[in-house]
C-alpha cells in the first residue's frame, strides 16, 4: 500500500508546487482571517489568469526543450492591434478575429525561424523580442489607446456568478490538460522535448510539432492578451514588460524542466497560482512592491537547486545499480 | 586558405556593416559626422560596452548572464546612496565593484560548481538584483550625486568621452586577458569542449565560476559609469539594456555556444549597434522602428556567426 | 509450435551483400539464410563488420552490392515495418521520460490523433510484455527502469511493428546475470513463436545457449557458418581471430626492472581490486570487451574518475589522484574518443597542441602571461609528429582522422610524460597513420618509458606489447606474456565465464 502512495506522488510531477501552494495559502490564513473568503479566493484566480493562460502554452514550447522570451511582446502587440482596431472600426469581430490569428501568427512565426534557421531559440525570440516589440508601438504610435467601456466585462465580469477570466482559463486549461494527456500532439511534444534523436528515429513530425507548439502559445497569449486589456482599461506602454520571465518562472516552479520532455500542464497553473500567493503575502506584510522581484527570484533560485539535488540523487543510484552489477558478476564468474 | 582581407572579414564581419552604416549615415544626415555627434554616441554607450565585455567572456564558455543588466542597476543604485551620505567618490566605485563582485560569485558559484543551468539561474539572480536597486531606491532616481561624478560625466579628451575611455581601458585590459594569459585560454578551451578541458587538466569549475565573477565586477563598474552618464543613479537604468548588451556580443560575432569569439568583435558589434542607434535616431527614425530593426540584425548576425563558424546551432 | 525444419522457406536471405563506404569495403560478400523460429548468431571481432551488416539487414543502409530476399522474393529496399524486420541496437530507441505503454506505441497509437485511445495502448503493451513472459508497469517511465527492462521494452516495441525477424546487436552489455536469464527466456519464448532471430554478440556462452546456427566475420568477410552443435567453441574463437601472429610483429626490447605505475586494489563503479605494475622501458596491454572497464580503470589512474585502492608511480603513493597530481609526475592520459573528450575542435592545432603543457611551449617573463614561442614550437611538434596539415592556425576539425589523432597524441608528448596510457590509440585511423602511431609508442618504450595501451583491436595488441592484461566485466581475469601470446585464449578469456561452460571444449 505505501508503495501505491509512493508511486502516486512520484508520478504527479505537480505534487511539489502543489504542497508548497498549499503550505503557503495556509500560512496566509494563519496570517489573515480573510485570506481563506470565496471572494479572496477568486481574486486570486483572476489575479494569476493572464500568467496562468500564458503558462500553459509556454508548457508545451519548454516540453520541447525550447524557449520563449518573446511572449510579452505577442502580448503587447496582439493589445495594441485590438485596441488600435476597436478605435478605428468599432466592430469587436473584426478586432478579435484580427488578434487571433495574428497572436498565432507571431507564434507560428518563431517556430517557423526556429525549424528553419536552426538558431537556438533563445536568440531567436530575443530577436523577435525586439521586432514585435518595435512593430506593437509603430503600430500605436506610442500611445495609450482605451478600449471600450463594454469589455471591462471581459476582465472584470461575472457569468453565472463565475469570474470571466477563470472560466476562460478554466476552459484553456482544460483543452490544455486534454492536449496534454489525449492526443498525438500531447506524446509527441514530450517526446522530442526529451531525446530528439529518438524522435527522429521514431520519425516523428519534429518540425511541425515545434512550429505548433510556438504557435500555440501565441494563440493563448493572445486571448491572456485580451483579458488584461479588458483588466486595465486599455493599453498603457508598459504592458507586459517582464511578463515573460514571470511565466518561464511559472512553468519551471511547476516541475517542469528546461531541459524539455517532462513537465505537466496543472504544475505550471499552479506555479502561476504560488506566485500570485506570494505577491499577496507580501502585500499582507505591507512590503514594499518591489520586495517581490527579490522574493520571487529567491524562490526561483531555491526550486532549481531542489530540482539539481534530486537529480543527483537519481544518478547516485544509477550508479549504484551499475557497481551491483559488477560485483555480482564476480560471484557469476 | 582564401585571400587575407577575406579571413579577417570572416573574423570580423561587422566591420563592412559598420563601414556601410557610417557612410550612408553621414549621407543621410550633415550632423553624423560632427564631433559633438560622435562624442555624445561613444558617451551613451560606455555603459553597453563595459557590460558586453564581460557577457563576452560567458559567451566564451558557452554560459549565458541574464542578470547583467539588473546588476549595473543594483550597483549603480547602491554606489549613489553610499556616495549621496559620505560624498567619497572612491568609496561609491568600490562599493560598484564589490556589488557586481557579489552578484558575480554568486551566479560563479551556482553555475560553475553546482552546475545549475546558466538561463535559469540568472533570471533568477536578475529578478533579485532588480528587486534589490528598486527596494533601496524606493522607484526612483537616488539624488546626491557628489560632483565630481557629474563632472566626469562630462569629461572629456580628444573628442573621446572619459566614460568611453575607462570602457576602452577595460576593453584593452580584457582583451589582453583572453588573448595573453593561461587563463584566457582556458576559458576559450572550456567554451571548445568542456569534457576536453577536464581531461587535460584545466579546471573547468573553476573556469565557469570565473568569467560569471568578471561579469559581475564589470557590471559593477558599469553601474557606476552610468551614474555619470545619467547624472543619478536609476533603479531602472538596465532594464533595457539587456537586449543591446546581447546584441551587441552576437553581431560581433562571439557564438552563444563557445569557444569561437573575443573582446575586440564585441567592441565591433557595439560599434555597430551604436552608429545604428545615433544614425537613426538623427535620421528621425522613431526608437520603436528601431527596436525592428535591431531585432532583425540580431537575427541576422546569429545567423551569419553560425555560418562562418561551421557550428550545429548558436 | 511451428515447424522450424528448413523445409519452411526461409523468411530473410541475403546474396553477396557487400557495403564500401568512400572506397573502403566494409563488408564483402556475405550470404546466409535464416528460416522461422531459427536462431543465427552474428560473431566477429570490432571492427569486422557487424554493425554494418546489421544496418543492412534493418534498412538502415543501402547495399553497395549483393542482393536480399524476403520470404524469397528480391526487394529493392528493406522497410522494416512492411517487411517485418526489426531492430534492437545498442543505444535504445527509447523516451525516458515516457511510460512503458506510450514508448511502445508512439509510433502507432490506437484511436485518432486528437483522441489517443490510451486504455488500448495499455492492452497492446499489456498484451505484447505476456508473449515475452515479463511482468513490467506499463504506466512506469522508461527512466525508472533499470537497463535490463528497457531493453525488453525496446524488444517488445520492435516486435509489435515486425515480428518476423528480430536483430538483436550485443544485447547484453549492460544486463545483470538475472537479466540476461530473462532475456534468453525471452528468445526462446519467441523462438517457439517462429521468430527468427540474429544475435550478435562477442560472448562465447551467449552465442552457444542461444544459437542453432551460426556466421563469422573477419575484417568485413565471411569466414564461416553453419551449425554451432558441428563446431567446437575454440574453432569459433580461431576463425573469429584468425592467424595473424606471425606477421609485422614490431621489435620491442625488453623491459627493465624499475617500476613506474603500480595499482593495487583499485575499485569503482565500473570495475573491482584491479592490481598491476607497469615497468620502465615496457609496453602493458589492456584487452576486453566493451563494458569490461578497461577506459574507466585508465580514467581513475588518471584522475578522472573517483575510485578506491592504492596508485604508485615510481614507488611513490599518489594521494588524493588528481589530474594534476598525476601530470606533475610525467603521467600521460590520452583518451579513447578524440573528438568528444579530445579535441578542440574549432580551435587551431596550434592550441590543441599546446592544451595539456602550455608551460612547454612558452618562454614568459610574466607568470600566466604570453605566449612566445608557442607558433614555433607547435611547429616542430607537427613535424616531428609527422601531421599533414597546412598551417598550424588550421582548426582541427579540418584534418582527417588519422592526423587529428596525431595531434591529440603530440599534445600529450609534448608533456615529457615518463608513463603514458592510450586509450584505442589507432581507432578510425587509416593504415599509414597506424603505423606511425605504432612506432612512436615502440620508440617511447626503448627511450625507457613505460606505456599503457587500452585497445579492443586484438591484433594492434598483439603487436606492440610486451604483456596483456584481460578484463572481463570489471575483474582481471588473466595475463599473458608475449612468449605466450595466444589470441584465441585471449579471446576465450574476455568473452566467456571460464572453461566450465564451452560445449565440445
Amino acid at each position: 500500500m505505501p508503495e501505491t502512495v509512493r508511486n502516486i506522488f512520484a508520478r504527479q510531477k505537480w505534487m511539489a508546487i502543489a504542497v508548497a501552494t498549499i503550505v503557503l495559502a495556509g500560512i496566509l490564513t494563519a496570517a489573515s482571517p480573510v485570506f481563506l473568503t470565496f471572494s479572496n479566493i477568486q481574486s486570486i484566480l483572476v489575479q494569476s489568469s493572464v500568467t496562468a493562460i500564458m503558462a500553459i502554452g509556454m508548457t508545451f514550447i519548454i516540453l520541447t526543450a525550447g524557449i520563449d522570451i518573446s511572449v510579452g511582446a505577442i502580448l503587447f502587440f496582439t493589445s495594441a492591434l485590438f485596441a488600435q482596431l476597436m478605435i478605428d472600426t468599432e466592430s469587436y469581430l473584426l478586432a478579435f478575429t484580427a488578434a487571433m490569428v495574428c497572436a498565432t501568427g507571431l507564434g507560428a512565426l518563431n517556430g517557423i525561424l526556429v525549424v528553419r534557421f536552426r538558431i537556438s531559440p533563445l536568440i531567436t525570440t530575443l530577436a523577435t523580442y525586439s521586432i514585435y516589440r518595435g512593430a506593437a508601438i509603430h503600430l500605436t504610435g506610442a500611445q495609450n489607446i482605451p478600449v471600450p467601456r463594454d469589455m471591462g466585462f471581459l476582465g472584470n465580469g461575472k457569468l453565472l456568478g463565475v469570474p470571466v477570466p477563470i472560466i476562460i482559463l478554466a476552459l484553456i486549461f482544460a483543452i490544455g490538460v486534454y492536449a496534454f494527456s489525449r492526443t498525438r500532439f500531447g506524446v509527441f511534444t514530450r517526446a522530442i522535448g526529451n531525446s530528439a534523436r529518438s524522435a527522429q528515429e521514431s520519425n516523428l513530425p519534429v518540425n511541425r510539432i515545434t512550429i505548433a507548439v510556438y504557435a500555440a502559445s501565441g494563440l493563448v497569449t493572445g486571448i491572456a492578451a485580451l483579458i488584461l486589456l479588458a483588466r486595465v482599461g486599455g493599453l498603457q506602454s508598459g504592458i507586459g514588460i517582464g511578463i515573460e520571465f514571470t511565466v518561464i518562472a511559472a512553468v519551471i516552479l511547476g516541475g517542469t524542466k528546461l531541459t524539455g520532455g517532462s513537465g505537466t500542464v496543472t504544475g505550471s497553473v499552479i506555479g502561476a497560482v504560488f506566485l500570485v500567493l506570494i505577491d499577496n503575502g507580501l502585500n499582507l506584510m505591507n512590503a514594499s512592491p518591489y520586495i517581490y522581484d527579490i522574493v520571487r527570484g529567491s524562490v526561483l533560485l531555491a526550486a532549481v537547486a531542489v530540482d539539481r539535488l534530486s537529480a543527483i540523487r537519481q544518478q547516485k543510484s544509477v550508479e549504484a545499480a551499475r557497481a551491483a552489477r559488477i560485483r555480482g558478476s564476480a560471484v557469476a564468474g | 586558405m582564401t585571400s587575407p582581407t577575406l579571413a579577417s572579414l570572416k573574423t570580423y564581419p561587422a566591420i563592412p556593416i559598420i563601414a556601410a552604416l557610417a557612410v550612408a549615415f553621414s549621407l543621410f544626415s550633415p550632423y553624423f559626422l560632427t564631433s559633438g555627434n560622435i562624442e555624445a554616441m561613444l558617451g551613451a554607450n560606455a555603459v553597453v560596452l563595459i557590460a558586453a565585455i564581460g557577457m563576452t567572456f560567458v559567451f566564451l564558455t558557452g554560459g549565458i548572464d541574464l542578470s547583467i543588466s539588473t546588476v549595473i542597476s543594483a550597483s549603480a543604485v547602491i554606489s549613489g546612496l553610499v556616495m549621496a551620505q559620505t560624498d567619497n567618490v572612491p568609496l561609491g566605485i568600490g562599493t560598484a565593484i564589490a556589488v557586481g563582485t557579489i552578484f558575480g560569485a554568486v551566479n560563479g558559484v551556482l553555475i560553475g560548481y553546482f552546475k545549475l543551468t546558466p538561463f535559469i539561474t540568472t533570471m533568477a539572480t536578475q529578478l533579485i538584483a532588480r528587486g534589490i536597486a528598486f527596494v533601496l531606491s524606493q522607484g526612483i532616481a537616488v539624488k546626491g550625486t557628489p560632483y565630481w561624478v557629474l563632472d566626469f560625466g562630462f569629461m572629456s579628451w580628444f573628442g573621446i568621452p572619459a566614460v568611453t575611455l575607462v570602457g576602452l581601458g577595460l576593453v584593452i585590459l580584457s582583451a589582453a586577458a583572453l588573448g595573453m594569459t593561461t587563463w584566457g585560454r582556458q576559458v576559450m578551451l572550456v567554451g571548445s569542449n568542456p569534457n576536453a578541458a577536464r581531461y587535460t587538466g584545466i579546471n573547468v569549475r573553476f573556469i565557469e565560476f570565473s568569467v560569471y565573477l568578471l561579469a559581475g565586477v564589470l557590471a559593477g563598474i558599469a553601474g557606476f559609469i552610468s551614474i555619470a552618464n545619467l547624472g543619478n543613479a536609476i533603479p531602472g537604468v538596465g532594464d533595457t539594456l539587456l537586449l543591446m548588451i546581447i546584441g551587441a556580443v552576437v553581431l560581433g560575432g562571439t557564438a552563444m555556444t563557445g569557444g569561437e569569439g573575443s573582446v575586440e568583435r564585441t567592441v565591433l558589434g557595439v560599434l555597430l549597434l551604436a552608429i545604428l542607434t545615433n544614425g537613426l535616431n538623427l535620421v528621425g527614425i522613431p526608437f520603436y522602428d528601431q527596436l525592428i530593426i535591431q531585432g532583425i540584425l540580431i537575427f541576422v548576425g546569429a545567423w551569419l556567426a553560425m555560418k562562418f563558424s561551421g557550428q550545429r546551432n548558436a | 509450435m511451428l515447424d522450424t525444419s528448413k523445409t519452411a522457406p526461409p523468411v530473410l536471405s541475403v546474396r553477396n551483400l557487400s557495403k564500401a563506404f568512400a572506397g573502403k569495403t566494409v563488408v564483402d560478400d556475405v550470404s546466409f539464410d535464416i528460416h522461422p523460429g531459427e536462431t543465427i548468431g552474428l560473431v566477429g571481432e570490432n571492427g569486422a563488420g557487424k554493425s554494418t551488416t546489421k544496418n543492412m539487414l534493418c534498412g538502415l543502409l543501402q547495399p553497395s552490392k549483393g542482393e536480399i530476399l524476403v520470404g524469397g522474393e528480391v526487394v529493392p529496399q528493406i522497410d522494416g515495418p512492411e517487411h517485418g524486420i526489426s531492430a534492437v541496437h545498442q543505444e535504445l530507441s527509447l523516451f525516458g521520460s515516457l511510460t512503458v505503454a506510450e514508448n511502445m506505441c508512439i509510433t502507432d497509437l490506437p484511436g485518432r490523433p486528437a483522441r489517443v485511445n490510451w486504455a488500448e495502448a495499455d492492452r497492446i503493451a499489456k498484451a505484447q510484455l505476456e508473449f515475452l513472459g515479463i511482468e513490467i508497469d506499463t504506466k512506469a517511465t522508461i527512466e525508472s527502469l533499470g537497463a535490463g527492462r528497457q531493453q525488453v521494452v525496446e524488444i517488445a516495441k520492435a516486435l509489435l511493428h515486425a515480428d518476423r525477424v528480430l536483430i538483436l546487436d550485443e544485447p547484453t552489455t549492460s544486463l545483470t546475470a538475472i537479466e540476461r536469464e530473462k532475456l534468453f527466456a525471452i528468445i526462446d519464448t519467441l523462438k517457439a513463436r517462429g521468430v527468427a532471430i540474429i544475435f550478435i554478440s562477442h560472448f562465447m556462452e551467449e552465442i552457444y545457449r542461444v544459437c542453432d546456427k551460426f556466421i563469422v566475420l573477419r575484417d568485413g568477410k565471411q569466414v564461416g557458418g553453419g551449425h554451432l552443435a558441428d563446431v567446437p567453441q575454440r574453432q569459433l574463437e580461431e576463425m573469429m581471430v584468425g592467424r595473424t601472429l606471425e606477421d609485422s610483429r614490431i621489435d620491442l626490447d625488453p623491459p627493465g626492472d624499475a617500476e613506474a605505475l603500480s595499482v593495487k586494489g583499485l575499485t569503482a563503479i565500473d570495475f573491482e581490486n584491479v592490481d598491476f605494475t607497469v615497468h620502465k622501458g615496457e609496453i602493458l596491454g589492456i584487452s576486453g570487451l566493451m563494458g569490461a572497464g578497461r577506459t574507466e580503470i585508465a580514467e581513475a589512474i588518471f584522475g578522472l574518475r573517483p575510485a578506491s585502492g592504492c596508485v604508485q608511480v615510481h614507488g611513490e603513493t599518489v594521494s588524493p589522484v588528481t589530474v594534476q597530481a598525476m601530470k606533475d609526475r610525467r603521467v600521460c592520459y590520452v583518451p579513447e574518443d578524440r573528438r568528444t573528450n579530445g579535441l578542440f575542435l574549432n580551435r587551431p592545432v596550434r592550441e590543441n597542441l599546446s592544451a595539456a603543457s602550455i608551460l612547454n611551449f612558452v618562454r614568459r617573463s610574466l607568470r600566466g602571461v604570453g605566449f612566445r614561442g608557442e607558433k614555433a614550437r607547435a611547429q616542430e611538434e607537427v613535424k616531428a609528429r609527422n601531421i599533414s596539415v597546412p598551417s598550424i592556425e588550421n582548426r582541427v576539425s579540418d584534418l582527417s582522422g588519422g592526423n587529428q589523432q596525431k595531434v591529440l597524441l603530440g599534445r600529450w608528448l609534448s608533456t615529457l610524460p615518463d608513463i603514458l596510457i592510450f586509450d584505442e590509440p589507432t581507432k578510425g585511423v587509416d593504415i599509414g597513420a597506424k603505423f606511425d602511431i605504432h612506432e612512436t609508442i615502440a620508440g617511447l618504450a626503448r627511450a625507457g618509458k613505460a606505456v599503457i595501451i587500452v585497445s579492443s583491436d586484438l591484433p594492434e595488441l598483439l603487436h606492440t606489447t610486451h604483456r596483456i592484461l584481460v578484463m572481463r566485466k570489471g575483474h582481471m581475469v588473466g595475463e599473458f606474456r608475449r612468449e605466450d601470446y595466444d589470441s584465441v585464449k585471449i579471446i576465450s578469456l574476455a568473452a566467456s565465464a571460464g572453461n566450465g561452460s564451452n560445449r565440445n571444449a
